[in-house]
């Protein structure tokens, strides 16, 4: 076990410190002056330019950027954002937060819904539920993200009125304490029940899947030959055992959550990362860009270490078999 | 693959879809004569609703909304198909090398696959075209760079299990040189599963181009669905119809080559067919 | 008996063998599981128009033993030689002209060939890769499902894999395997995917073939019945190693070790009666005619 955690570290460390050259690389690719990237298309004066150049190293050679950039990097430094007067790390930090409080409650309820479904789903395989819900989850897989926050925005802002269409708050009023609460959960409502459905789609698909396989287990078979009930079946047998793999699914689409997150923020004005990485292209602001790349990419590899240890803690075969379920 | 495909037309989600793709095609090909209107025609009635003259309203420039929707399926399928072809050849090849040489050459291949699948592709993809610009072909190529992977586990998998099959042994046994029976016995036995993934990736990268162009990541002499909603959004109180057809036309398309997709791999999987 | 018991025995001794194993070994290393010793230390060599047969029971070894002949897998340690020289020292290009002198009968028909090709695709590949260059690959398409015995060729030429029984795949296999003129056939348990009824009309096929055409056989069986039919020297093998080898009635009627009494107590429990002889001289399969050895020798 421990050989395990420390082999998925080692790999963990490897790719996070692959990201960092990739994003490296990627300042190279920018047609014209990597200073550009490093800055953004922002006005800026030209004193900071000059000085970017003498601290990454522009006059030397490439595996001598590279080292800076690293050492930058390792920092904690991920450059300056011109447009948002501030270092781009405690930016995006802050900026993540927000995103977590519409992310967080989205996946619980996702999770739950979509086992629930996933379980009625697989109890009677074949029957025309069951291809429905195939079918819906299908439909949740396809609909851009974006377009659903629209529609939500025009059915419920424009034409009821009885949600608030954009932000996280009222901005003229000043609330505090409890009323601050209540206007901010009438502002999460909209958002997070369009990501939820964006969610859904993907438990419900893997759950059901995985629910399927667990049902035709031995174990089951036993529990069935036993005599219990079929409802005793799936909630003491499968139910368990079917939550490992819908727990990883989460863990390993981390990446995938995050992008319906972003995309849904930037249709609700969320302040959260999804509003900072659409000014920043509105704005060209590289910096934060890739620092939001780097960040996201470094959350991905750190859930997927963190499944992949749950996942072994939790089935000992995965050690000695795959890795990683494809 | 005959009976796969016969499979495939037996089932109704197959059909439907199929006949979805295939009036998509149609749309892009043919539109144009027959709705013989330019989509980059600017007119004073701005943001105009339906009507006889403008069936789907005009936009913010007074643009005819049902052109530009035929211009966008233009767009979605040449991205989708481009993109779906280059993924699948860069993952096959791949794939293949991959699963038939084994070895170190293999987990080195897997491993950097596995790479590529941990990034998170949207942002990437994001990241890269603000800083190279847009452009659908950098688009399509972005896209066939950051999906391969999956086509590569799918392929490498399957070319595995072919190339241990005894023919291949006895094509050795022959004598006739690796490479040869890599793409003359294993690679047309192996290839089905990677083409039914391909029309999953289509939609994947109809997809990806959409969100880009919804973010202004598009270029701007181009019109495609994902643009009009991205100046929908800003006249979401005032012009419902630039953003309810072209997001319906987008999940349509791509539900369609999901469903398509699915279609296919259940066809072609043996142990399905009932 | 003995006068052809003899006689083989020089054939042995005095003929270059086609194909001669010399102590390989492999192990198998998977993933989370200890390393697994398939093949300890073998060695073994079949002559020219000899049948070799190895017995064994599953899981012994035997087919990783006729997959690293085939130079399908690599051993560990140990030599191959075909015709006397090193598989494992040749360069790829020698390797692939040299190794059409053995050929290949797999198991399962259904996994021998490519669906996607005609049996005439199939057979051109094995012919164009023959060291004797045919001006008319058809004509020798024809003459080789004559002689497996797919008559009219002309009805089975055109067809494809999955359009013939499983009895007519192992027969094409057969004539595949020949197509390159091979001195050496590597059969691997060519019967157990054919029925009773088919097992003996291969059987005698692969007989004829042996008498007419001076192939010599290595033959991998778990049937004892079957390689006291064809073959005049027996190798048993049990976990991966050689325990008994030695000539096939020898073998048959005083096993030395326990491990072979077992095998053949298993089959003979079954099936008493005397093997089914597809030649009409029951002292046939066990004592090929006469000429053999003498070709043998002067090959
Ligand atoms: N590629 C491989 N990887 C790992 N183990 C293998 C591999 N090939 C064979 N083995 C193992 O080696 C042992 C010998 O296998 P082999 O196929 O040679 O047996 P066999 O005598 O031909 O059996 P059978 O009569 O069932 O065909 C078996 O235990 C098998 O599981
Ligand atoms: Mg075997």
């Amino acid at each position: 076990m421990r050989y395990y955690i420390a082999q998925r570290l080692f790999w963990s460390v490897v790719i996070v410190f692959g990201i960092v050259v990739v994003n490296f690389v990627l300042t190279r690719i920018v047609p014209g002056d990597p200073t550009t990237a490093l800055v953004g298309e922002f006005p800026v004066p030209q004193a900071y330019i000059d000085q970017i150049r003498h601290d990454f190293g522009l006059d030397q050679s490439i595996p001598a950027q590279l080292y800076y950039y690293l050492v930058h990097v390792a920092q904690g430094d991920l450059g300056f954002s011109f447009v948002g007067r501030q270092n781009v790390l405690p930016l995006i930090l802050r900026r993540a937060g927000v995103t977590l409080i519409l992310m967080l409650p989205s996946l619980t309820l996702a999770s739950i819904i979509g086992v629930l479904i996933a379980v009625r789903a697989a109890r009677r395989a074949g029957s025309s539920l069951n291809t429905f819900l195939t079918a819906l989850s299908l439909a949740g897989a396809s609909v851009p993200v974006f377009w659903l926050a629209q529609m939500l925005v025009m059915l419920f802002a424009v034409r009821l009125g009885w949600l608030p269409a954009q932000g996280m708050v009222s901005v003229r009023a000043n609330y505090t304490g409890l009323a601050y609460f209540l206007d901010l959960l009438r502002h999460l409502i909209l958002p997070s029940f369009c990501i939820t459905i964006f969610y859904l789609a993907i438990v419900v698909r893997v759950a059901r899947t995985s629910m399927l396989e667990m049902l035709h287990q031995d174990f089951v078979l036993t529990a069935r030959a036993k005599g219990l009930s079929e409802n005793q079946v799936v909630v003491r047998h499968v139910l368990r055992n079917a939550l490992i793999p819908v727990i990883t699914v989460i863990g390993y689409n981390f990446g995938y959550s995050l992008t319906g997150a972003i995309l849904t923020e930037t249709v609700f004005a969320w302040p959260g990362i999804g509003g900072l990485f659409v000014s920043s292209i509105h704005y060209q602001d590289f910096p934060v860009l890739s620092g939001i790349f780097l960040l996201a990419a470094t959350a991905v590899v750190a859930a997927n270490f963190i499944t992949d240890i749950l996942y072994a803690v939790v089935d000992p075969r995965v050690r000695v078999a795959t890795l990683k379920p494809a | 693959m005959y009976p796969a495909l016969r499979r495939m037309f037996t089932n109704p989600v197959g059909i439907v879809s199929g006949a979805v793709v295939l009036l998509l095609a149609l749309a892009a090909v043919a539109g144009p004569t027959l709705y013989p209107v330019d989509p980059f025609a600017l007119s004073v009635e701005v943001n105009a609703a339906p009507s006889w003259l403008h069936p789907l309203g005009t936009d913010d420039l007074g643009r005819d909304v049902l052109a530009g929707m035929i211009e966008g399926a233009k767009i979605s399928l040449f991205v989708g198909i481009s993109a779906a072809l280059a993924t699948t050849v860069i993952g096959v090849l791949v794939g293949a090398v991959a699963g038939y040489v084994g070895g170190r050459v293999d987990a080195a291949l897997m491993r950097l696959s596995e790479f590529f699948q941990v990034m998170p592709t949207f942002i990437l993809a994001v990241l890269i075209v603000s800083l190279i610009g847009p452009g659908l072909t950098r688009v399509i190529i972005v896209i066939a760079v950051l999906s391969w992977p999956q086509t590569a586990r799918v392929a490498r998998g399957e070319i595995m299990r072919v190339s241990q099959l005894d023919y291949v042994d006895a094509a050795r046994c022959m004598g006739i040189p690796g490479w040869r029976i890599l793409y003359g016995e294993v690679i047309p036995n192996a290839i089905a599963p990677a083409l039914a993934l391909a029309s999953l990736i289509m939609a994947q990268a109809i997809l990806l181009e959409a969100s880009l162009s919804f973010l202004g990541l598009a270029s701007p002499d181009i019109i495609s669905w994902g643009r009009i909603l991205s100046v929908a959004q800003q006249y979401l109180f005032t012009a419902w119809w630039l953003s309810v057809f072209s997001g319906m036309a987008i999940f349509i398309t791509v539900l369609a080559f999901n469903l398509l997709g699915d279609a296919l791999a259940d066809a072609l999987n043996p142990r399905h067919a009932h | 008996m003995s006068a052809p018991e003899t006689a083989r025995e020089e054939t042995s001794q005095a003929g270059k063998p086609v194909l001669e194993i010399r102590n390989i070994s492999k192990t198998f290393h998977l993933p989370g599981a200890e390393a697994f010793k398939a093949v300890d230390d073998v060695s073994l060599s079949v002559h020219p128009g000899e049948c070799v047969a190895i017995v064994g029971e599953s899981g012994s070894g035997k087919s990783t033993v006729a997959r690293m002949a085939l130079s399908l897998l690599r051993p560990d340690s140990g030599q191959v030689f075909l015709e006397g020289r090193s598989l494992l020292d040749m360069s790829p290009r020698e390797l692939r002209t040299r190794r059409l002198a053995m050929q290949p009968v797999f198991q399962d028909p259904s996994a021998s060939f490519n669906p996607r090709r005609s049996v005439w695709s199939s057979l051109r590949q094995a012919i164009a890769q023959g060291t004797t260059p045919e001006p008319d690959m058809r004509a020798r398409a024809l003459e080789l499902l004559s002689q497996v015995e797919l008559r009219p060729p002309e009805n089975y030429v055109e067809r494809y894999p999955h359009e013939l029984s499983g009895g007519q795949r192992q027969r094409l296999a057969i004539a595949r395997a020949l197509a390159p003129r091979p001195r050496l056939i590597i059969a691997d348990e060519p019967l157990s995917g054919a029925d009773v009824s088919i097992r003996a009309q291969i059987l005698n096929l692969l007989l004829d073939l042996q008498a007419q055409q001076n192939i010599a056989f290595l033959l991998i069986t778990h049937d004892m019945l079957v390689a006291r039919a064809l073959a005049q020297r027996v190798v048993v093998m049990h976990h991966g190693r050689i325990v008994e080898q030695g000539e096939t009635e020898q073998v048959m009627q005083s096993p030395r070790e326990a491990y072979t009494q077992r095998l053949l107590a298993a089959v003979l429990d079954v099936d008493l009666a005397p093997p089914p002889t597809p030649t009409p001289t029951p002292a046939s399969p066990s004592a090929p005619p006469d000429s053999l050895p003498n070709k043998a020798r002067s090959a």
